[in-house]
């Protein structure tokens, strides 16, 4: 899957992760994991449960180090330490303060980084105007629901840090109408914060509807096996969705998830 | 947007329920208390009882107003020592908290030997205390502060460990240091957490204060009650009792009311649930 230098936002070479388990025993979790993003490209990883999707989201993030390889953030080679508070990471559950309301949640990132409270609760606030939360900004997380805390939770993660974001399955526990409407909230921020998007999920469908581009991995150890350029057009309606090309794509990369097992 | 579900409507069907629960949270002991008093009021008039010996809540009530001067001055004497004995054990509860969140050597180290101490028979040590310390504030306020400082290190402990794990990688995220998700996720997290602590604190100090008058003192509730008793006066030991457990409750709404309007929205959240607050 290596090509010839490119300018990548984002880039993984060779990354390997290792682990050992609770029995002593070491596990690869993820091996010889190498791929790029582009500037603002939405890419998105899918792979079975167990492949090491969120073990490589958490790795990219900072939250660990890789046991070898490299990461690169805009071609400069980083370490986990260096991407802490570099790169935007929206978690599987939303994670709200249940002690902040809605948009004192939203800021937190940018409060960590010393942004002005005044200037945090403008950007916040012109955010919620696009994401259809403005009413909500002064509500607690208890008050909301699922779909609207998680979309609460993206807004945070989309203004904490940079312009990469990387999302591990946050639409995991919606029901499918809402997390349809969380793919529009999250094509918004993508597109009108012009950010680079990695997102992490094991829904086909969800990959298919957001992506530019689809990495398939498969399960222990975790590696990239295939790669298919989404190259439908945006805004992909129904009909799109529904059409001939969405579908022959749904069954490759089915076929391809089938035999990764 | 026709799926989000906003709790407006939920909430002012609520308040009628919530005036409901708070006539009933009053109703419902000063009625128990009043059956209570009434039983013992019939069996002190009609049960040929020496009045000396137990006398009825009435007749307490009257001598304890009588004696109200003296009553006054030993309550001031006891909430004195109450609120600085009790603001030390906060400080020395909540620090120690945060030490043996922080440092897991302190946690092997020092948490065992808190555990023994709340074994420790104050009274045996009590008078140690005043031979060290003297007739003073400083014993009075070791025996305070041993005698409730420990629900608040092990409720804020409790709290402190029980922080949610998903935020605190996220704040990780945000490139925030140790002691920035301290104060910013695990701190206010477990404040509901001290709070119930505290409420346990508060009345353990009360009795605290009043056992360390025991030891020796020249003032308060604590000599106030001996006193009675050695002059057989069993209708003022009476009286000052229920002052006492009254001071008590008093203390332990204050504080319910200050962790009301300090995490309202664990109240609410519970609320929200369905459970009961």
């Amino acid at each position: 899957m290596m090509t010839e230098p490119q300018n990548y936002a984002l880039e993984a070479r060779n990354i390997y992760q290792s682990y050992q388990n609770g029995a002593g025993t070491l596990v690869n979790a993820l091996q010889s994991v190498s791929f790029g993003v582009r500037p603002q490209e939405f890419v998105s990883i899918i792979g079975p449960s167990g492949a090491g999707k969120s073990t490589l989201l958490g790795l990219l993030a900072g939250l660990e180090s890789q046991t070898s390889g490299e990461v690169f953030l805009h071609n400069r080679q980083v370490t986990a330490k260096q991407r802490l508070g570099n790169v935007g990471f929206m978690p599987q559950k939303d994670a709200l303060a249940p002690w902040r309301t809605a948009l004192d949640n939203a800021v937190a990132g940018l409060e960590v980084k010393g942004t002005p409270r005044k200037e945090a609760t403008m950007l916040a606030l012109n955010l919620f105007r696009r994401m259809g939360l403005e009413d909500f900004a002064r509500t607690y997380p208890y008050a909301l629901s699922g779909g609207m805390r998680q979309r609460v939770a993206l807004a945070r993660s989309a203004l904490a840090a940079g312009d990469l974001l990387l999302m591990d399955e946050p639409f995991g526990a919606l029901d499918a109408l809402t997390r349809s409407d969380m793919h529009k909230w999250i094509l918004e921020v993508w597109q009108s914060m012009r950010k680079t998007i990695l997102l992490v999920t094991h829904d086909i469908q969800e990959a298919l509807v957001v992506s530019d581009r689809i990495l398939v991995m498969s399960a222990r150890p975790g590696t990239m096996v295939a790669e298919l350029v989404v190259d439908l057009p945006r805004p992909r309606t129904i009909e799109i969705q529904t059409g001939q090309a969405f579908n022959t794509m749904r069954e490759q990369l089915a076929k391809k998830l089938e035999s990764t097992t | 947007m026709t799926t989000e579900i906003f709790d407006t409507p939920q909430k002012t069907r609520l308040s009628g329920k919530i005036l409901y629960s708070m006539v009933v949270r009053v109703a419902a002991p000063a009625f128990t208390l009043l059956l209570l008093f009434a039983i013992w009021q019939g069996y002190a008039v009609w049960g040929g009882i020496n009045p000396i010996i137990l006398p009825s809540p009435v007749h307490v009530f009257q001598v304890t107003v009588e004696n109200w001067h003296n009553l006054r001055l030993a309550i001031n004497t006891t909430l004195y020592e109450t609120a600085i004995g009790f603001g030390w054990a906060l400080l020395f509860g909540a620090v120690s908290a945060m030490l043996l969140d922080l440092v897991p050597a302190l946690r092997r180290g020092l948490y065992p030997i808190f555990v023994a101490s709340q074994s420790i028979p104050i009274v045996a040590i009590a008078p140690l205390l005043q031979l060290w310390f003297g007739v003073g504030l400083s014993a009075k306020v070791i025996v305070i502060v041993l005698s409730c400082f420990f629900p608040v290190t092990v409720a804020g402990l409790d709290g402190l460990r029980a922080s949610d794990p998903d935020l605190i990688r996220l704040y990780r995220t945000f490139g925030a240091g140790r002691w920035r998700i301290f104060r910013s996720v695990r701190l206010p997290g477990a404040l509901p957490s001290f709070f119930s602590g505290i409420r346990i604190a508060i009345s353990y100090s009360v009795i605290g204060a009043i056992f360390s008058e025991y030891i020796g003192s020249t003032q308060g509730l604590g000599v106030y009650m001996l006193d009675s008793q050695h002059a057989f006066r069993i209708d003022l030991v009476i009286g000052a009792v229920l002052v006492t457990a009254l001071i008590s409750v008093a203390l332990f709404v204050s504080v319910m009311g200050i962790e009301r309007l300090t995490v309202p929205w664990f109240y609410a959240e519970r609320r929200s649930k369905g459970l009961s607050d």
